[in-house]
């Protein structure tokens, strides 16, 4: 265990720079995302930079409501009205994105689901400030009074997503498979790289004097495997931490579940990949020739992350889905997606993790002694076949 | 006790091991000696798990070497290896600790060796920033480190000038004297033949020539005799003998040890005033070639 700690604590040193770099890039690039996203979902802002919100109402709203909101709002934000003449219909116009918030009669707010925080608190306020002052005329009490009294209890619901999900949760199946894409091909090259360097600069034949082939394999996995995890959970953190802060009403349930299922997912995925790409690396005699290596081990995520994007895009769990996502090889891409649907049967989930599991056991012992036997023969590229002998070889007991 | 015993080691239709044995015992220095391709690099990564042998078995102190005793061993692989973009400070302390040494003694010995070496001075630089023969000291001192029981070196010597080898000779020397076990191969066969007393020759992965260097260049059928006179043109005419080199007012013949040398003597005094007369086995040089040869 020493040595698998002192292999990790290297690689985490090595990679120090790099990971910061790509770390400030992914955040970067993920916070512009988000802003952008913030103005396609909500559709308010004008070329201008004025922003309108869409308001629905059903039933008796009070008359005074839309100027009461309008007074609460920002100068440059401003506020359309629709009249609906069922909830149903209104309900369906939150769906499609035509108004962002509809309240039915005095009391039911219905959230849309990508509301601003702003538009939200407004319209909060002011349903509060109205209920106030009616209660307070039928009592007869002072605007004194009235600023003492509770606030009136309001009913919240949100709309219930229609058969095919929200536009967000089409989204976060299609996300899933991008976002677990990029990351088990990053780090999966990332760590094949690792490993043909070693073998490239001879490193490697003074470190297995001293350390078997398992734990600096394990060393590696788990430091490059930490900082994956790392720029994960800060990527998802901050796609969460938005969600809150800007109030997007529905958004973080959903975020959180998927962040969360995506670092379960990324971990198993890495596991399995990293074991294959390592095991690449060690084929090969420098960096140079890694590339056309690894770059055909590539294929396998491929194949999931596009199935799974056309997948998830045309919004339905097709038979064929649901089987992708109980093969290891594209379980890591397509289950998040289908969990975060809430397509994936618990059934599902624990027999694609178990089947995960006992695959990358399978995984990393033979890509163990494809490993042991690429690292230890420097000489010209090796063909899997060979260096999976030479590794078995090696792990016999001494010949006598 | 390192001992290689009976290996033999087939890559395909190669033969890399053909029942190579030989061993080398605590405080002795050993040149391991072959041309390119007879199987000393194969021979010497058996030591270190990176070659398993078909048949036969390489033993420390009588038992099969396993990841305990090789961490008490130091390795210089014949392609050199180390961390280019890490600093050498950084990456000795971490070989050393690879070995089984805590970070205070790790730190503690690499900077007594690299103020050995004298590179106390670039122990932030990056490898890479290190010129070749630094980086070689930088390897050497990779295997010197953890203080082993076992040196093994693959060409230690390639590639220093005159005042690095010496330095690393004078390093192996000492470790030596102290009671570790050195093997060295090497093509620099003055440089083994000064620093050795024993060599093992193999050809074709097999032990061909072993011993003492003294007792191997004496048991050998050819000797030199190189004779200073007025007048050396005489020697042309020696039947038994080959000119070998001719500068003014000196020959060197080369002949089989069973010439009659009085007879030679005789010879040389008769047809010229003789200064010198020199009669030697030959060189280690001349030993290794006529052993590859067979």
């Amino acid at each position: 265990m020493r040595t698998i700690g002192l292999v990790a604590r290297r690689e985490w040193r090595a990679a120090r720079k790099p990971f910061w770099t790509s770390t400030v890039i992914l955040l970067l690039v993920a916070a512009a995302a988000l802003a952008i996203m913030t103005v396609v979902e909500n559709n308010d802002a004008a070329d201008d930079g004025s922003v309108t919100y869409g308001l629905g109402m059903v039933g008796a709203v009070p008359y005074q409501l839309p100027a009461e909101v309008r007074s609460r709002l920002p100068e440059g934000h401003s506020l359309a009205t629709s009249r609906f003449a069922t909830v149903e219909a209104a309900e369906e116009a939150l769906q499609e994105g035509n108004v962002g918030v509809v309240v039915v009669g005095e009391d039911t707010i219905v959230w849309g689901p990508w509301v601003s925080g702003i538009f939200a608190e407004s319209l909060v306020d002011s349903m509060q400030a109205l209920k106030a002052r009616d209660q307070a005329n039928d009592l007869g009490l002072t605007p004194a009074e009235v600023e003492s009294l509770l606030d009136p209890q309001l009913e919240f619901r949100t709309v219930e997503p229609a058969e095919d999900g929200t536009e967000a949760e089409q989204a976060a199946g299609a996300i899933a498979v991008i976002v677990m894409f990029g990351a088990i091909i990053a780090y999966g090259q990332w760590i094949g790289y690792s490993v043909a360097d070693e073998k490239g600069s001879r490193v490697v034949e003074l470190i297995l004097g001293a350390v078997p082939p398992h734990h600096l394999l394990t060393g590696k996995l788990i430091a490059i495997g930490s900082m994956g995890l790392g720029q994960m959970t800060l990527l998802g953190s901050l796609v969460v931490g938005y969600g809150i802060t800007a109030n997007l009403v529905n958004m973080p349930d959903l975020a959180a579940g998927l962040v969360s299922w995506m670092v379960v997912w990324f971990l198993l995925g890495f596991a399995f990949y990293g074991s294959i790409y390592a095991a690449g690396g060690s084929l090969v005699s420098d960096t140079h020739e890694a590339s056309s290596t690894l770059g055909v081990l590539n294929i396998l995520p491929i194949i999931g992350y596009v199935f799974g994007v056309i997948a998830f895009s045309q919004g339905s769990d097709t038979a064929l889905l649901r089987t992708f996502s109980l093969i290891p090889l594209w379980a890591p891409m397509t289950m998040p997606g289908r969990i975060a649907r809430g397509w994936a049967a618990p059934w599902e989930v624990a027999l694609s993790v178990t089947l995960m599991l006992l695959s990358i056991y399978a995984v990393i012992r033979i890509a163990g002694w494809i490993y042991r036997g690429g690292v230890a023969r420097a000489s010209s590229k090796l063909s899997w076949r060979e260096a999976f002998r030479a590794g078995r070889d090696l792990g016999k007991r001494p010949a006598q | 006790m390192l001992r290689f015993d009976g290996l033999h080691k087939r890559f395909g239709s190669v033969v890399a091991l053909a029942g190579c044995s030989f061993s080398v015992e605590p405080g002795q220095m050993l040149g391991f000696l072959g041309p390119n391709g007879a199987g000393k690099t194969t021979a010497i990564r058996t030591v270190f798990g990176l070659v398993r042998p078909d048949v036969g078995e390489v033993s420390w102190e009588g038992r099969p070497i396993g990841l305990a005793e090789r961490r008490r061993f130091g390795y210089m692989p014949e392609e050199r290896g180390l961390y280019r973009k890490m600093q050498v400070r950084d990456q000795l302390v971490y070989f050393a600790k690879l070995h089984g040494l805590d970070r205070t003694t790790a730190e503690e010995s690499t900077d007594r060796w690299l103020d050995r070496f004298g590179l106390a001075d670039r122990a932030k630089s990056k490898l890479e920033e290190l010129s070749h023969g630094n980086q070689q000291r930088a390897q050497l001192i990779a295997a010197l480190v953890h203080d082993p029981v076992l040196l093994v070196l693959d060409e230690p010597f390639a590639g220093l000038d005159p005042l690095g080898a010496a330095s690393m000779a004078a390093v192996l020397e000492e470790r030596a004297a102290v009671g570790v076990a050195v093997i060295f191969s090497s093509h620099q066969l003055d440089v083994v033949e000064d620093l050795c007393e024993e060599v093992v020759i193999i050809n074709k992965g097999a032990v061909v020539l072993s011993g003492r260097i003294d007792g191997l260049r004496a048991d050998s059928p050819l000797r030199y005799v190189e004779v200073a006179g007025d007048d050396v043109s005489w020697a042309h005419d020696v039947a038994e003998a080959a000119v070998v080199e001719q500068r003014s007012g000196r020959i060197r013949l080369a002949m089989k040890d069973e010439v009659d040398l009085a007879g030679l003597a005789a010879l040389a005094s008769a047809n010229s005033s003789v200064s010198q007369f020199i009669m030697e086995p030959p060189p280690l040089s001349e030993v290794f070639t006529e052993a590859v040869q067979e």
